[in-house]
């Protein structure tokens, strides 16, 4: 987790001269005082201006009335139009709504809630999560995500990526490209905020006690660096041995298959993975715990490493959407990988449908013999 | 929590699961209790699954083995599940709860010793549970005429209460009262004073100073009564215990103006006017029920909010001038004025006052809440006075029908029309309404509405006993191609309405989606005697299910046992589940409550649940629908429809909306939202259980389910400002009456306005009237 922590600030830190502007309601410094938190250098603008929406920076809205006019919904759109970046979160992105910038209608619960999210599917935005449990047994997903500042939880449209759920048919957080640019909205406030227990006296919930700094952390690296690897714990560093949520990875072994967590002369890091076959109807095989969020129409490069005594496969499937009730998965598609007696870099290309942006991962060995594998990563395409 | 499994497990899952089923469909089993149950046994040992799912369906069979006269296997049954017990449930308060099941289950066997001993093996920072084991161990035991094993049961409480040292919690109060009123019902009063020295806790010391002092004045020692209720500490139960002190003096036919002139000074302490009022209004209406009129106008007069004033004279409006009270609503801020018109219009045809009923409801919300309102008093008409009356309340609620513009409002106004014209004996309106209500619900267009009202109508024609058209309706239905939800609820209605073949030829072509749809099917079937159909469906079942499919076939074919005959009925609450919280709020409300085994509604049925309970409390847990079982839900279901009461919170609310089991006692459907964290709900000031509200009232969700209601959802209170998804709501279930609330307004300190909400609701649950 520090490792993880100290690879992001270090990206954030990599952008220190731009360019991270904040637009938040005047009521309050939430989102101020929290990049000051991580280390996010940034500048405060009271007002939108044209000359200050560069494409190579991200503009993040915040608090309970950012204070933007509705001509301000032009600029915006043009200034993602042109690569930009925005991260609206709260009363930024019921902003973003109402101003049709985003394919998402909103849903706005009254109150200051705590939201215990799940994730519709990997994404950098969500890495380091689940982590250390702030709440008995929360292994699933952010948690304890205040909404303080009135922000929407989100029917996403086709356009909209959703990458976190809040139960039900709503996203707490989801993306869409637009033109070049990426608007990232999150409903809650994972800087924290006012919360209010009774009607008029506000407790203030920082996210650094909520542990959901690290969620806006995410956020601003990933919108610095959206080309970045998609699937968390590509190399089985970190709690491999432990449970599938944790590990980010499940494992399947029918007919006396076994696995190996390898913890000595791995091609990366410290941990590979063996697969073993020792029948000839056995099968093992290792899959992303849950699907990956990637964007439809884009093209991406699955790249591993590997070694094998037999050829084995890759299987991806896809999916419209991150709900088990209401998606429509592809069948999965093999993609072969020849055996290799020493560790070898490979990759594949992947296109992700148009209206699929999620999709599952499956490495499988079918009979007797061994594969080993380490560092599994998914880039798009520059 | 895996939420999304692995996309690649599931074809094997499906594959083992099919190997499971087609094992057993050769294996041939009789009909008979005895040997389904030992089929049954041996089928739960050969189950793979863990925790309460397992171990609870363990309980149950050797509690069937028992009703069954099988005691050496219900022994064998039970001793198993205690090592389930001990092996499976998690977290630990569920074992401990299985654990005082399973006591309880060995008393009522007759096996004392082992009962004792295994309310003695609880865990180390159990001593809560080891006092609810004890006050159920005692209750039970007073319950089998074992007055001796109960009496020593409070000394063993009483001991460990001393022994510990320890402060007691809020459970721990509780149980100590109840025992303490199981002591004075042995006649032991010196026994309830020394569960009260215990208590250090002012306000439960107060309740139990109050319990003491009623008995007295039952016994005719008024005085010393008055002395007793007197030490009362706690102000507000001072005021109540001198109002039930009163009351059981005018029981008497005594004079009770002194008692009552101490509770006017008592209340007058009271600092917050708002909980001086409703200590007033409570013991209002403790002496109304005992006839005091004039002393409850007295008291009534000192309350000064005009809402809660008005409330608490409904009860004896016979004794009033109705101009007068008109008057006093009129006063009465205006978004509260219909709603109270709604109580007025019910208090009057309580009273057999049809006029004045009449007059009130002209002021009640037109549509559904004026239909509300007259079918409510017609009813309560029809118990005092003539029934050529309550008719003609019943004809203005016809006549009101235009008024409400939503199909499916419309269909469920009707079906209540006709449920209140059944209970009057007037068929031509029931057959009128039930009639147009099935033919409305067909018409309707939405799956979740047509859900709704084709399960109401249907539900409300087989009340009525018209099962001709409840099968003409559901067959029309099926027909339709209805969606998954729509299908799982008709199918099992299909038996009721005495058609078990196309219920049978339902299932066959298409298995129902959902395992407690198949469940209720199963035991329908045997209960229409139809038991080697059940037994052929309940093969069909998940192999981890059928242990328990099997148990409800022998259970349907058992008489069930009928409790022992009690003074009153109170409210149940679940053993199982966060009910110590529920306990004060119902204290302060002077409302009398129990523990209810959770396994209790599975063994005693509807009869059992009526003959006990007015009110069954359903609190937030884990889940509850392990805990009651597929045939203890159908029986809660029996319940409710023939006028039961069901308040259900957080889990409970998951209950009483069907999330796990499909039976809808609140017609809506839901978001799953998991999250925590103080809601402002937004009051509908729509129904009487929202009357004196203000419009926002914070509550705290932990996980509660968001609710969108459909037609026969009465909303108290919203999530959000545009009515989309409901927080706290009401509705009828057949003769019944349901409360659910998705956030914990049981959990607020004293007497703030979210106390108001449980308070509300609980009185509307039990009574009809807030």
């Amino acid at each position: 987790m520090r490792s993880l922590l100290a690879i992001l600030f270090f990206s954030i830190a990599a952008y220190a001269d731009t360019n991270v502007l904040v637009l938040d309601g005047p009521e309050t410094n939430f989102m101020r005082d929290a990049l000051k938190r991580i280390d996010c250098p940034f500048k405060s603008i009271v007002k939108l201006d044209a000359s200050a929406l560069q494409p190579n920076r991200i503009l993040i809205l915040s608090g309970k009335e950012p204070s933007l006019d509705v001509g301000d919904g032009k600029l915006i759109e043009s200034y993602l139009q042109s690569g930009g970046s925005v991260l609206a979160i709260g009363g930024g992105a019921k902003w973003m709504l109402n101003a049709k910038l985003f394919d998402a209608s909103g849903y706005y619960p009254t109150g200051t809630t705590i939201h215990q999210s799940t994730f519709d599917g990997y994404h950098p935005v969500t890495f380091g999560y689940p982590m250390q449990k702030p709440y008995k047994n929360w292994v699933v997903g952010v948690p304890m995500l205040l909404r303080a500042t009135d922000g929407p939880l989100m029917r996403s449209g086709p356009r909209a990526v959703s990458i976190l759920s809040a139960g039900g048919p709503f996203s707490l957080a989801a993306y869409q490209r637009i033109g070049k640019g990426i608007a990232l909205l999150i409903g809650p406030d994972p800087q924290g905020g006012d919360e209010y227990l009774t009607l008029d006296k506000p407790t203030v919930s920082l996210g650094s006690d909520l542990k959901t700094d690290l969620l806006l952390v995410n956020a601003i690296a990933w919108l610095r660096d959206p080309g970045c690897n998609l699937i968390p714990n590509s190399g089985f560093e970190d709690a491999a041995d432990t449970n599938d949520d944790k590990s980010h990875w499940e494992i399947t072994l029918r007919n006396n298959a076994k696995s190996q967590w390898q913890h000595s002369e791995a091609p990366e890091g410290k941990v590979y993975l063996t697969l073993e076959g020792t029948k000839a109807n056995s099968s093992a095989s290792v899959s992303s715990y849950r699907p990956i969020v990637a964007e439809g129409g884009a093209q991406f490069t699955l790249s591993f490493r590997h070694k094998a005594t037999s050829a084995w496969k890759w299987e991806v499937a896809h999916f419209t959407s991150a709900s088990e009730e209401t998606r429509k998965a592809t069948k999965p598609q093999p993609l072969s990988v020849a055996a290799s007696a020493t560790w070898q870099k490979s990759e594949v290309t992947l296109t992700i449908p148009n209206d699929s942006p999620y999709l599952a991962i499956n490495a499988r060995l079918d009979g007797i013999g061994t594969l080993s594998l380490d560092e599994i990563t998914l880039k798009k395409k520059p | 929590m895996n939420n999304h499994p692995s996309l690649f497990m599931r074809t094997s899952v499906w594959l083992v699961f099919l190997a499971a089923t087609g094992a057993l469909a050769d294996t041939p089993l009789s009909t008979q209790p005895s040997a389904l149950l030992t089929e049954s046994l041996s089928l739960a040992k050969k189950r793979t699954d863990h925790g309460d799912v397992r171990t609870t369906a363990a309980l149950r069979l050797g509690a069937t083995m028992r009703l069954a006269g099988m005691k050496d296997a219900a022994k064998q049954a039970l001793e198993e599940c205690i090592a389930l017990n001990e092996k499976d449930s998690d977290p630990d308060y569920e074992r401990e709860e299985v654990r005082i099941e399973l006591a309880r289950e060995f008393l009522l066997l007759g096996m004392v010793e082992r009962a004792r001993s295994i309310l003695k093996e609880s865990k180390e920072g159990h001593y809560d549970y080891d006092l609810i084991g004890q006050e159920v161990f005692a209750r039970t035991a007073l319950e089998m005429g074992d007055a001796a094993e109960a009496e020593s049961a409070i000394h063993t409480a009483l001991e460990l209460a001393q022994r510990s040292g320890r402060k007691l919690t809020k459970t721990g109060n509780a149980m100590l009262c109840s025992l303490g009123r199981l002591a004075l019902g042995l006649k032991k009063p010196e026994l309830a004073r020394q569960a009260e020295s215990v208590v250090k806790d002012e306000i439960w010391k107060s309740v139990m100073l109050g319990d003491q002092a009623v008995a007295l004045a039952e016994q005719g020692h008024a005085e010393e009564a008055m002395r007793v209720a007197a030490r009362a500490n706690d102000q507000h139960m001072a005021v109540l215990a001198q109002g039930r002190v009163a009351a059981a003096i005018l029981e008497r036919k005594e004079s009770a103006d002194a008692v009552v002139a101490a509770l006017r000074q008592t209340a007058a302490k009271i600092k917050s006017a708002e909980a001086r009022d409703f200590a007033l209004q409570v013991a209002t209406g403790k002496l109304a029920a005992a006839g005091g009129s004039a002393l409850a106008v007295q008291i009534a007069a000192e309350i000064q909010n005009p809402v809660t004033r008005l409330l608490a004279l409904c009860p004896i409006v016979e004794t009033l001038s109705f101009d007068g009270l008109m008057s006093a609503l009129i006063a009465c801020p205006a978004e509260d004025q219909p709603v109270l018109a709604e109580v007025l219009t019910s208090a009057c045809g309580a009273k057999g006052l049809m006029a004045q009923s009449l007059s009130a409801a002209a002021t009640v919300h037109q549509g559904w809440p004026r239909v509300r309102a007259l079918c409510d008093a017609a009813r309560r008409l029809m118990k005092t006075k003539s029934r050529d009356d309550a008719v003609k309340l019943l004809g203005a609620a016809n006549v009101e029908l235009s008024q409400i513009t939503d199909a499916g409002w419309h269909c469920h106004a009707r079906t209540q029309l006709a449920l209140a014209a059944h209970q009057l004996g007037d068929e031509a309106m029931e057959e009128q309404q039930l009639k147009e209500a099935c033919s409305e619900a067909l018409r309707l267009d939405g799956v979740e509405d047509r859900r709704t009202a084709l399960s109401q109508a249907v539900e409300a024609a087989l009340l009525c006993g018209r099962k001709e058209l409840a099968a003409r309706t559901l067959t029309e239905a099926l027909r339709s191609n209805p969606s998954t939800a729509v299908r799982d609820t008709l199918v099992p209605m299909l038996i009721d309405a005495g058609q078990p073949d196309a219920a049978l030829a339902e299932v066959t072509n298409s298995p129902l989606k959902d395992d407690f749809g198949r469940r209720f099917v199963v035991y329908r079937l045997a209960k229409a005697g139809r038991l080697s159909d059940a037994v052929d469906l309940a093969k069909k079942i998940p192999s981890r299910f059928q242990s328990e499919a099997l148990a409800d076939i022998a259970l349907a074919q058992l008489k069930l046992p009928k409790p022992a005959v009690r003074g009153t009925r109170v409210v149940g609450l679940s053993l199982h589940g966060g009910w110590s919280s529920w306990v004060g709020q119902l204290e302060h409300m002077g409302v009398a409550w129990e523990v209810m085994p959770f396994s209790l509604p599975y063994l005693e049925g509807a009869d059992g649940l009526a003959a006990r309970y007015t009110m069954l409390g359903y609190p937030g847990a884990g889940d509850h629908h392990y805990q009651v079982s597929a045939a203890g839900e159908e029986h809660v279901r029996d319940y409710l429809r023939e006028g039961g009461g069901m308040f259900g919170i957080c889990a409970g609310q998951l209950l009483a909306t069907g999330h796990q089991t499909g039976h809808q006692y609140m017609p809506s459907d839901f978001y799953y939202m998991r999250g925590q964290g103080a809601h402002q709900v937004q009051v509908a000031h729509q129904h009487p259980a929202g009357l004196g509200l203000p419009p926002v009232v914070i509550i705290n969700r932990m996980n509660g389910d968001f609710m969108l209601p459909r037609p026969g959802c009465d909303v108290l209170g919203w999530y959000d400002k545009q009515n989309i998804c409901a927080a706290v709501s009401t509705s009828r279930y057949g003769f019944g009456r349901v409360a659910v609330s998705s956030p914990h307004p049981e959990s607020g300190r004293e007497l703030e306005h979210v106390d108001r909400v449980f308070i509300a609701l609980t009185f509307w649950t039990m009574e009809g009237a807030p």
